[in-house]
This record gives structure tokens, sequence and C-alpha cells, in this order.
């Protein structure tokens, strides 16, 4: 039902820090109608090319500024992830992903109030780096 | 002249909000340009930073509301009572999160917040001496699936009606009365791959039993539910499990809880799957609703609610200004019946 606001078209990418490709990136909308706090983000997967990036090894961000590992963002009650603004999904990788097209998998579970079943929703998409 | 007003609920634009089609102010506009005359916020949707929103973006809402000189109806709250996911929220924790949401609703010019179903009553109760100081109503949604015979819904009613304050209430959501399973939901999953079989075996118990609701569920929207064996027989996955489950979250209720509880009422939601060229919604029959209300006296508001949106599928668009379009243009129509 929310699964047309997983992966926004056109946001994977590498990601450059001082003339460095660090990770690889892509952004979501909310699997919801209202925005949370960050702390409201259940769970996030990503799969690239087949292989789930480890747990640890991915960061998120509701403003692309300040990053949260999945962990740290169990407790991060004061940043709001916003309807209709992108949440950025991070995968620090030395090197992002090779040039190319690559198969890449979003899933994402938010919890919802008063609803012991998270909501959720995942895409698939083809992209080109 | 039947007293009843019109109100567009900004739920029912949430993807044009989304996806950029309309900001605050476009969605204000779209709402006064269809005819209604109020309108019901989801502050947690459209207001940024809520429930502590600047200044300027409370000023800014309220600056758009004037402009479009439309009514502001109800704000429509929640209580994050899952924002931590190792434990859930103690009461005197949500007592204190409501507080906030009543806060920000006056801040934004509401005098009405509605509670989402399975709203605590204790919690409602322990904030009802700041409501009445402030003078804000709460009404607890009573939507299908989790409505009146659902067990935290009838604590809450229970609660109300020994209270007694005029600063509770309820607001129903027509989700309660579907004479037939909106069929935009069955198309959505059979194109996401649910079991043709199963599709079809959950249309006909619905048929059968006035609704799946009370066929399977035990109306709290936990999703304790127990289906017949001759469904189950035919499930082939987990999706098809969901379906049947989400087939629960509809129910056929008879009008005569409009006669009980109308004292109680404080506002409606029009909730809408699909709105039909020839003017009928495909599941819920709004004459016969708005004939009981007139006949009723109901004086106040019901809000336009799509909710066809979820059922869209992915990448098709949503034609969700059409619908709202459509959805005022019937309730304009049978204002009167009944009168």
């Amino acid at each position: 039902m929310f699964d047309g606001y997983v992966f926004t078209d056109g946001s994977a990418r590498n990601v450059v820090e001082n003339g460095e490709v660090t990770g690889f990136q892509v952004e979501t909308l909310i699997t919801y109608y209202r925005g949370i706090p960050l702390s409201m983000v259940h769970d996030i997967e990503l799969v690239v090319d087949g292989a789930d990036v480890p747990r640890d090894e991915l960061v998120i961000s509701p403003d692309g500024e300040d990053w949260f590992t999945l962990a740290e963002a169990e407790t991060v009650t004061t940043y709001r992830w916003e309807y209709g603004d992108p949440l950025y999904v991070r995968w620090l990788h030395a090197g992002g992903v090779p040039a190319g097209e690559h198969e890449v998998t979003l899933r994402l579970k938010i919890r919802v109030a008063y609803i012991p079943v998270p909501f959720g929703g995942e895409r698939t998409r083809l992209v080109a780096v | 002249m039947s007293q009843i007003k019109t109100s567009v609920s900004m739920y029912s634009l949430q993807d044009s909000y989304a996806r950029h089609r309309l900001d605050l102010e476009g969605v204000l506009q779209f709402v006064k340009d269809v005819g209604a005359q109020g309108v019901e916020l989801i502050s947690d949707q459209m207001i940024t930073g809520t429930p502590f929103p600047s200044d300027a973006t409370v000023t800014r809402w309220r600056d758009a509301l004037d402009r479009s000189g439309l009514a502001p109806v109800c704000n429509d709250i929640f209580i994050n009572s899952t924002i931590y996911k190792n434990r859930e929220l103690r009461v005197a924790e949500q007592v204190d999160l409501l507080k906030r949401e009543l806060d920000v609703s006056k801040r934004l010019g509401f005098d009405l917040v509605r509670l989402v179903s399975n709203t605590r009553a204790d919690v409602t109760e322990a904030a009802l001496p700041y409501a009445e100081q402030i003078g804000m109503a709460m009404a607890l949604e009573i939507h299908a699936g989790m409505s009146f015979q659902g067990g935290l819904t009838s604590e809450w009613i229970r609660m109300m009606r020994r209270v007694q304050s005029e600063n509770l209430g309820i607001v129903v959501d027509f989700g309660i009365f579907c004479d037939r399973h909106p069929r935009v939901s069955t198309d959505y999953f059979r194109s996401i791959g649910v079991t043709p079989e199963v599709a079809d075996a959950v249309e006909r118990i619905y048929v059968e039993n006035g609704d799946t609701m009370r066929a399977f569920a035990s109306g709290d929207g936990f999703g304790d539910v127990s289906f017949p064996p001759e469904l189950t027989a035919l499930f082939r996955s987990d999706l098809d499990a969901e379906f049947a489950f989400f087939s629960t979250g509809y129910e056929s209720t008879p009008l005569d809880v409009l006669d009980e509880y109308f004292p109680y009422i404080r506002h409606f939601h029009g909730k809408f799957y699909e709105m039909l060229e020839d003017g009928t919604e495909y599941s819920i029959d709004y004459p016969a609703i708005l004939t009981r209300l007139n006949a009723l006296g109901y004086d106040g508001y019901i809000s336009s609610e799509y909710e066809g949106n979820r059922f869209t599928p992915v990448d098709q668009p949503i034609h969700d200004h059409e619908q709202v379009r459509r959805h005022q243009a019937m309730l304009a129509a049978h204002l009167n019946d009944g009168k």
C-alpha cells in the first residue's frame, strides 16, 4: 500500500567526500501518512546485487547532515522524519558500488501509534551508477 | 435546509502533498475551490516540526487558513506510544504527549482534536482537566475494524459516558457503514499477487456475513483473527492472510448507532474509497446516512476522507483531486436528503 513511496527514483548514487568515494546512498519517502520521530524507524534493509548490506554499515539521516546508525536511531526522538521529505539511507562502504548497473532493494519498516505490527514497504530498482 | 456542513480532510490530498503537486497553501486553496466550508488537518502530516512547530510555521499555516476562509474543523492527532523500540510508553508519559498535541492544535487554531482509535481511556481522562482549561475537545475516532465492539474503544466510551464532559465525544468514520467490501482494495491486492480464490472467498464471506470483521476478527485491530478453515485452506502465502485480515478494516454497522450515540458525536469522517462517475460511492450509501443525520438534526461537519489513494497500483497516478471533487459534489447534492 505504501510501496510506491519506497526508494525514490533517481536517488541512488555513490557518495563522494573530500574526493573519496565513501559510500552508496538512496532516498525514500515514508511508508505512512504522517511524519514521525526518527526513533520510530523500526528497521531498514538494503540489498545490493543480491547481497544484504550488514546492518551496522547502514546510517540514516532525516536532513542529510546528521547521521545515525540504526542502533543509534532507536533513541533519536528529537529529529523528525517529516512527511513528504526524504530519508537518506547510506551504506558506509569505501569505494561505493562499482560503475555500471546494479539491482538494489530497499526495505523499510516503521512503528505506528497503537498498532503493534510495524508498517512497511519495499522496492527493487535497477540503477545505473 | 440541512444544517450539515462539509469539510475536506487534508488526509485526502496526502499524495499530492508528498509528491509536491500541492504545497500547504495549495491544499487549502484546493479544498476551498471544491466548495467545502471547513478543513481538517493532520498536524503530523503537513505542519513541520509538530508538536513544536516554529512560530514561523504556525504563522504560515494561520495566514493560509485565513486567506482560504475555511473553518478549522478538527486536527487529527496521535500519541506516539511506540516511540521507543524496547517498550511502550507508560500512562503518565502518554498524558504528557497528549497535552503537547492539545497545545499545538490550539496554536494552529483548532478547538477539536480527533484521537486515533485505540487511544487509552485512562490517558484521555488524565488529560481532560488540561483540555477543559485550554478549551479543547477530544473526540475518539470510531473506525472500522476497531469500532464499538473493540476492547479499548468500548472502555473509552464507558469512560466518556461516566465522565459526561463537554470536552469529550466521538468522531464516527463512515468506514463502519460499508455495505460492500471496497473493490479497489481487492483489485490492489490482486495486482500484488493475492491468490484469486482467496480474493473471491473474502468478497463472498463479506456478502454472506454483512462484513468480514464479525466473521473473523476481534474488533481490536490487532491482528488476532481466526479465519474459517475453508478460507485458510485457500491460503498460498502471507499476502493472502494479510488481505483477509485487511478486509476486517471495513464494517457494515446498522445506522441505528447514529441514534444511540448522537449526543456524543462531534464530527464525521466521510470516508470514501471510490467515487463512481454516477456520483455514488462504491461501498457506502451516503444518501441513507445523510437522510438519517438530517432526521437527527446534525448541524456539524462531514469531512471528505479519501482512502482509495493507498489502493492505487504502484507507479499509477492517484486521482485524489478528481475523487475529492466528486465526493464534495455528491455531499452537496444530497445534503438536504430527508429534509
